[in-house]
């Protein structure tokens, strides 16, 4: 009892400077998250959506592939369906088409009525050859976008359409 | 084109290229029917929306007429807003409807109507409830591009 290892000073001093250490901490823990968190984020995968489509299964005659994302529209989150004319060009690229006319916005199909190796918007007749690139004469002044493609697990994702390149 | 403010913007800019008005046609009962006419309501408006984004660069969705089930002069009001948009340069002018009381009344509308029975999408799962809507869709897609190729001759 004589010997005392720890004064009663010295256990005051340890145990305020543990608890005001605890505090600072919580302090200052959330404002470093806050701070790094950009960073934590990282790249959301290059904003690539799925699809039902096997890659394997795309030959050199477009079809057209749905698929479906939510998206948030001020505060009303919806599912979007979006669709894309997809097949292989010559070197076994896969070129994924956007079906929006870029005229004033209508759906394109692929061979409608009777356009052979074209894609024909029914609202004024615009014409796009295969790889997007629009007809002379109709009334489409730029060629389809092309959305970028990748493949994960054998199935197609697309990412967001861009101007297109490839024409 | 959707009623917006950008879009009925490019529709000012655009007038000569966008000749058709989609006008949904909803009935709004507040007693006994609610549910039916929220029903249809519902049904008309999805609709609507997948058909404009077949042919957005040609069409003009409008605020969708809704008139009370039990006023006398329904007909008429309708007739004003055909007439307002034959007016303001519409050659095509549809009503879509899910109440089969405007079924025969296409020439006092002079107007195309499109009835569709609706079908009550309740509890539907999404990817059901769409393709449902995408099989109405494609058929009354027809309808429409065979109206403008009878006007094009």
């Amino acid at each position: 009892m004589s010997k005392q290892p720890v004064s009663r000073r010295q256990f005051l001093n340890y145990t305020l400077t543990g608890v005001g250490g605890f505090m600072a901490a919580g302090m200052l823990m959330p404002m470093v998250r806050f701070a790094v968190d950009p960073v934590l984020k990282g790249e959301a995968a290059g904003d690539f959506h799925p699809t039902q489509q096997k890659v394997a299964d795309l030959t050199d005659v477009p079809v057209r592939v749905d698929f479906s994302y939510e998206q948030t529209d001020a505060w009303y989150t919806s599912e979007v369906t979006s669709t894309a004319w997809v097949y292989k060009n010559d070197k076994g690229e896969v070129i994924a088409l956007s079906p929006i006319c870029k005229h004033l916005g209508c759906t394109v199909s692929w061979e409608g009525n009777e356009h052979k190796n074209q894609f024909f918007c029914p609202c004024h007749n615009g014409l796009y050859e295969k790889n997007g690139k629009n007809v002379p004469g109709t009334p489409p002044l730029k060629p389809l976008d092309v959305y970028p493609t990748a493949e994960k697990d054998g199935l197609l994702q697309l990412g967001k359409p861009q101007a297109n390149n490839i024409v | 084109m959707n009623w917006n403010g950008k879009e009925t913007a490019l529709f000012q800019q655009q007038k000569e290229y966008i000749d058709t008005a989609m006008v949904p046609l909803v009935p709004a009962d507040f007693g006994a029917g609610m549910i039916q006419s929220a029903e249809q309501y519902e049904f008309v408006q999805l609709l609507v929306v997948f058909l404009e984004r077949q042919f957005k660069g040609r069409v003009l969705t409008t605020p969708p007429h809704a008139y009370l089930t039990d006023s006398p002069n329904r007909l008429a009001e309708a007739k004003k807003w055909s007439e307002k948009l034959r007016g303001a340069g519409f050659k095509h002018v549809f009503f879509f409807t899910a109440d089969s009381a405007w079924r025969d009344k296409e020439e006092e509308l002079n107007a195309s109507v499109i009835w569709i029975p609706s079908v009550p999408l309740g509890d539907m799962d999404d990817s059901i409830k769409y393709s449902i809507i995408e099989n109405q869709a494609k058929q009354i897609v027809n309808i429409i591009v065979q109206k403008w190729q009878g006007y094009a001759e």
